[in-house]
């Protein structure tokens, strides 16, 4: 079931050519909007996926998604950027999402049962994503914004609807969190000093 | 430079490290991070950590393949969830209700000790849903150590959580095509029959009630 995946996602260059996706959805044309399709589903499925850890709510939320960017892209301002304005849409989706099917979180300490003896690069990505899987709801879903979708913290502020302050303060305390965590783990220590 | 503005810078340096590493600082504030992370060894090492995160969060392992689908069809369906929003109020609650009250029999059915039930059968067959979470409860054999437990749990897929390391007991989640209790608790059946496995059973399903 588990796979590595090269697929690309939508570049912040690509904001631009988005817009006028966008503009095109609003009139109804359906090819712009396959291409919108395109660009975002397996990205949206896979942040869904990582919020929800269900595979059947991803792919109603990612779907869910979509079909409110074809309904309601006319209501795009333009203030943001198109992924930002996305990526909130799918926020609100999961939120809702979870809210229905009352999903569980894998608490971080069953982390550690289930890989102890990684001690390869690859097996401690591994173990991370599985680490940040088990973070509470907010702060894996900040990770999220920062790191998979690459929002700013102001944009991150705006997608979850709270202060910058309280953003940076969730990313702090699920720094902290995982890296108490890897302590006790026996994975490898990365080099101090390595950038 | 006194003490109180060296601490407050090291605040605001390490807490912009994160949009540091996704690239979104603005010119300026990347400048006063590098300066920062020059000096500060404490610093060097959160973004290493932050680095490992982005990397872990951007290397999808974790995360099954996306589904197939097409703008197409996801349209067609929109169309009929358009049509279904503009039935009369009435029909629409008497929809939700019968799909309330059919998740709830499946889940007492699902939950009782005994034989195979024909009601719950007959829901899951009529389901509309694409997928549904079902929930399987297994323990392991006591020589199973950690390694063995891990690969098992990696091959049969979905989320496992653990409810008793000391038992050896996990719970699994796996989406499935909505499927007959027959066919759940074969596939029970197959992972008890792993050597490692000590016993395997279907125990609950989740459903979304709309």
């Amino acid at each position: 079931m588990n796979m590595r995946s090269t697929a690309t996602k939508p570049r912040r260059g690509d904001d631009a050519l988005e817009r006028g996706l966008i503009s095109r959805v609003a009139a109804g044309d359906r090819e712009a909007f396959e291409q919108l399709f395109r660009r975002y589903h397996p990205q949206l499925f896979r942040f869904a996926y990582r919020l929800t850890s269900s595979y059947g709510l991803a792919e109603e939320v990612s779907n869910d998604v979509l079909l409110v960017v074809w309904q309601d892209a006319g209501g795009f301002r333009g203030d943001s950027r198109v992924s930002t304005w996305i990526f909130g849409i799918a926020y609100r989706c999961c939120i809702k999402g979870l809210r229905r099917r009352k999903f569980r979180w894998v608490p971080l300490r069953d982390v550690d049962i289930i890989d102890r003896h990684a001690d390869s690069r690859v097996e401690r990505d591994d173990w991370l994503d599985r680490a940040i899987g088990g973070l509470p709801a907010e702060q894996k879903l900040t990770v999220l914004l920062v790191y998979y979708v690459g929002l700013t913290c102001e944009e991150t502020a705006e997608v979850t609807n709270v202060p910058a302050a309280t953003v940076r303060t969730r990313m702090f305390h699920a720094r902290k969190k995982l890296q108490a965590a890897l302590e006790k783990s026996a994975l490898p220590v990365r080099d101090k000093g390595t950038t | 430079m006194n003490k109180t503005a060296s601490r407050m810078t090291h605040a605001v340096a390490n807490e912009r490290l994160p949009w540091y590493v996704n690239g979104t600082l603005d010119d300026e504030e990347r400048v006063e991070v590098v300066a920062h992370l020059e000096v500060c060894a404490e610093c060097r090492e959160d973004l290493a950590l932050c680095e490992d995160m982005a990397r872990a969060v951007r290397s999808d392992g974790a995360v099954p393949i996306p589904p197939a689908a097409s703008a197409e069809a996801l349209l067609r369906h929109g169309d009929n969830r358009a049509a279904l929003r503009r039935l009369p109020d009435w029909r629409i609650a008497a929809a939700v209700a019968v799909v309330s009250v059919t998740a709830a029999m499946a889940l007492i059915a699902i939950n009782r000790d005994g034989a195979p039930n024909q009601r719950f059968t007959a829901t899951t067959e009529q389901t509309s849903l694409a997928t549904v979470d079902y929930v399987f409860q297994l323990r392991f054999e006591g020589t199973a150590d950690d390694a063995v437990r891990a690969r098992t749990l990696e091959e049969l897929g979905g989320i496992a959580q653990a409810i008793d390391p000391d038992r050896r007991e996990y719970r699994l989640t796996l989406s499935l095509a909505p499927q007959a209790l027959a066919d759940l608790e074969a596939r029970a059946a197959e992972i008890a029959a792993r050597p490692e496995v000590a016993a395997a059973e279907i125990v609950a399903l989740q459903m979304p009630v709309r």
